[in-house]
């Protein structure tokens, strides 16, 4: 226990407990507790439909690491996390050195690149969906005004990914570029100043200088995106419903597929453990760099 | 100490009459009554269970649910698991034998009046119902898809709106004549739409009829799957002509494209028909019967709809029944019918006058001695299975065959699981 625990009274330890509980009592029903009734309906065959519930041991877990649907839905979760999860933090840095400069209207070019972060997935999708429509959408009419030939986009199994994922991108790039502009703010001018007086360029000036002093929130945003890629599963659930010829199945959608489409609770309760087993990596890489990171700068 | 000793009092009066009002509501039934939310439906089926109430004194609390098929699925299933239902809901009948073989719904045979009320239903909306040769469901409203197209389009191309394709071949001929292209050779108008979206559920609605007037079956006599054969292979090749070969037909639905004119001909329901005349007012809507390889050929058209079920667990089973009997009279179906909310299932209902007026609706509902239920267990995850061979053929132009036997491994794997 720390000192500063131990400073306090009784009666201030209960008032602590009393603000934690709401907290504490939310977080056990709808985290904790899901989690455990999650881990125990992996290892039944529960079926919504036929309600059957007999305990299967690992069985769900075999069928899962054997199907060919699952090593799609992770390739594609990979190709998605790749694209989505580097695309906002390179797109992301891009809008913070441009909402750096000190132009007129930056007011104006801030709200519009944060915009798309505030518009609900059902919005985007449905908008997206519209303007990509392969016969009649806006997207190809001014592709064949300009006299090129119309795109599949989403119903092009080799399109659909790469579309949907860059519509991610276009949605999550202003949020990561507050980390970008706040960490580029904190850069100090005397640093930029000096490498000027030295001669050197901007090109320089960014890589010698602003890029080692926001790399700990590079760093930071790249493993937050990446977490926040795993989880996308609105764009895709409206956008495509996992296809064309199961192109965007993502495991979040093989499992929502599996779970409640289908009604297999329990195997899909152990696409779920698997996920959750992936996104754990995740998090420990996460840890592991910023520890690392908190240890180069000094930091406890 | 009076005013201790008389609160007491009063307190020890109130408990005793605790029991008394309970068993004043045991008296009194109320049902819960589940519908599929839709704001065009909802007032209809309000004022029809008001009457219910006046007439048997019967409480009934209506829920609505919204969202798509799947998700009021969901709802219901988990509902059900955690021994929390309604007493009477409506589900999509595709869902009926899959819930009766799970124990979940109540057979209707023993209820008085059942043998009345299942001859007044038309035959191909009731035999669907059933499970084990017992009926669990009655049909609220049906429906079946039909040929849909704009009159005015078919007089600019040449041809007759009165003569609508009854053929495969006069479809897509019908379908070439009707497209029509832009100075750059772009397409302004689909001839067809095949009706293929990135929802397996209603691909697979639209595949079936082709599939099954081929002489296709989900599931062949000895339970495996049915989808590798002929019937598949040369469906999806009328599809392949129509969208990459002729490019009559987008490659997927496109909303509202009738309505807007960019479409010709699609296949829908009589759902639509209200809508149109009220927001379209201008389009001249034709409705016929779905063609078929050849005219000798019966249509194939696949069931729709909604039956209302009574779950297991509800306490008020007779009521239950009552409510039934009720919205399936030939009043109430000819209410929902005349206020557009969903197609009435009794067999005299054909000679009504009403239909007289409303030749579209008497075609659909001739159209549903034709329904064919999409029979076939786990039917959701077929749905699904099958799909993605369907996109992989149209879309990757992969060997129909191949995907198919791809499609008929999963379904036949699925299929061992169960046993």
């Amino acid at each position: 226990m720390n000192k500063q625990y131990q400073a306090l009274s009784k009666k201030q330890r209960w008032i602590g407990v009393v603000f934690l509980l709401p907290f504490m009592l939310h977080f056990t029903i709808f985290v904790i507790y899901p989690f455990f009734a999650t881990v125990l309906t992996s290892f039944t065959n529960q079926d919504l439909l036929s309600l059957k519930n007999d305990f299967v041991g690992l069985k769900n877990y075999q069928k899962v690491l054997g199907e060919t649907l699952f090593a799609r839905a992770l390739k594609n979760t990979a190709v998605y996390l790749l694209i989505d999860g580097v695309g906002v933090v390179i797109f992301g840095m891009l809008i913070a050195l441009c909402l750096n400069l000190r132009v007129k209207g930056l007011s104006f070019f801030r709200t519009a690149c944060y915009l798309p972060v505030l518009f609900d997935w059902v919005i985007v999708s449905v908008v997206f969906k519209f303007m990509l429509e392969p016969s009649f959408g806006v997207v190809n009419y001014i592709i064949r005004a300009c006299g090129g030939t119309g795109q599949g986009f989403l119903t092009d199994p080799n399109q659909a990914l790469i579309i949907v994922s860059l519509c991610s991108v276009w949605k999550g790039a202003g949020y990561y570029a507050v980390f970008f502009l706040a960490a580029l703010q904190d850069v100090p001018k005397e640093l930029k100043e000096a490498a000027q007086i030295d001669g050197a360029g901007r090109v320089q000036s960014f890589w010698k200088i602003t890029l080692p002093q926001i790399m700990p929130v590079a760093i930071f945003v790249v493993l937050i995106s990446l977490v926040g890629s795993l989880k996308g599963f609105d764009q895709f659930y409206i956008m495509t419903k996992g296809g064309p010829a199961r192109t965007t199945t993502t495991i979040m959608y093989y499992f929502y597929e599996t779970a409640f489409t289908n009604m297999k609770a329990g195997k899909g309760g152990a696409i779920a453990i698997i996920f959750t087993a992936i996104v754990l990596v995740f998090v420990g890489i996460q840890k592991f760099f910023m520890n690392r990171l908190a240890g180069s700068e000094g930091v406890n | 100490m009076k005013r201790l000793v008389s609160c007491f009092l009063v307190l020890l009066m109130l408990v005793g009459c605790i029991p008394v009002l309970a068993l004043a509501e045991d008296s009194e039934v109320t049902l819960e009554y589940w519908i599929a939310g839709d704001p065009r439906r909802t007032p209809a089926y309000r004022e029809s269970i008001e009457r219910f109430s006046q007439e048997t004194g019967i409480k009934v609390n209506i829920t609505e649910e919204v969202g798509d098929n799947a998700q009021i699925q969901q709802k219901l299933y988990t509902m059900i698991a955690s021994g929390d239902a309604p007493d009477v809901l409506q589900v999509d009948t595709m869902y009926v034998a899959d819930m009766a073989k799970a124990g979940t719904i109540s057979s209707l045979d023993g209820f008085e009046g059942f043998s009345d009320l299942y001859g007044s239903v038309i035959n191909a909306e009731i035999t669907p119902l059933a499970y084990e040769e017992k009926t669990y469901g009655f049909p609220i409203r049906g429906n079946s898809i039909q040929l849909v197209y704009n009159k005015t389009m078919f007089t600019e191309a040449g041809l007759d709106p009165e003569n609508p394709p009854q053929t495969y071949d006069e479809l897509v001929d019908a379908a070439t004549k009707l497209t029509k292209y832009d100075e750059n050779g772009n397409v302004e108008v689909y001839g067809f739409e095949i009706g293929m979206t990135a929802d397996s559920h209603w691909t697979m609605h639209v595949f079936s009829p082709i599939f099954w007037s081929y002489g296709g079956e989900y599931q062949n006599a000895d339970g495996t799957s049915g989808f590798a054969c002929e019937a598949s292979v040369k469906t999806l090749e009328l599809w392949d002509k129509l969208v990459n070969e002729l490019k009559v037909s987008p490659v997927e639905r496109i909303t509202s494209g009738f309505q807007t004119g960019k479409l010709a001909m699609i296949l829908t329901g009589e759902w639509e028909l209200r809508s149109y005349r009220e927001d379209f007012p201008e389009l001249e809507v034709g409705f016929t019967t779905l063609p078929m390889p050849s005219v000798d050929v019966v249509p194939q058209i696949p069931l729709g709809g909604r039956a209302c079920v009574i779950p297991t667990m509800s306490k008020n089973q007779d009521a239950a029944w009552k409510l039934i009997q009720h919205v399936l009279s030939y009043d109430e179906q000819m209410a929902y019918t005349k206020d557009e909310v969903g197609l009435g299932v009794l067999n005299e209902m054909i000679d009504d006058p009403w239909f007289e007026s409303n030749p579209n609706y008497k075609q659909a509902l001739s159209d549903m001695q034709y329904a064919k239920p999409k029979a076939a267990t786990e039917i959701m995850q077929m749905d699904t299975i099958v799909f993605d061979a369907i996109q992989r053929v149209i879309l990757m132009g992969e060997d129909p065959m191949t995907a198919l036997q791809d499609a008929d491994d999963q379904y036949n794997e699925l299929l061992e699981s169960l046993e």
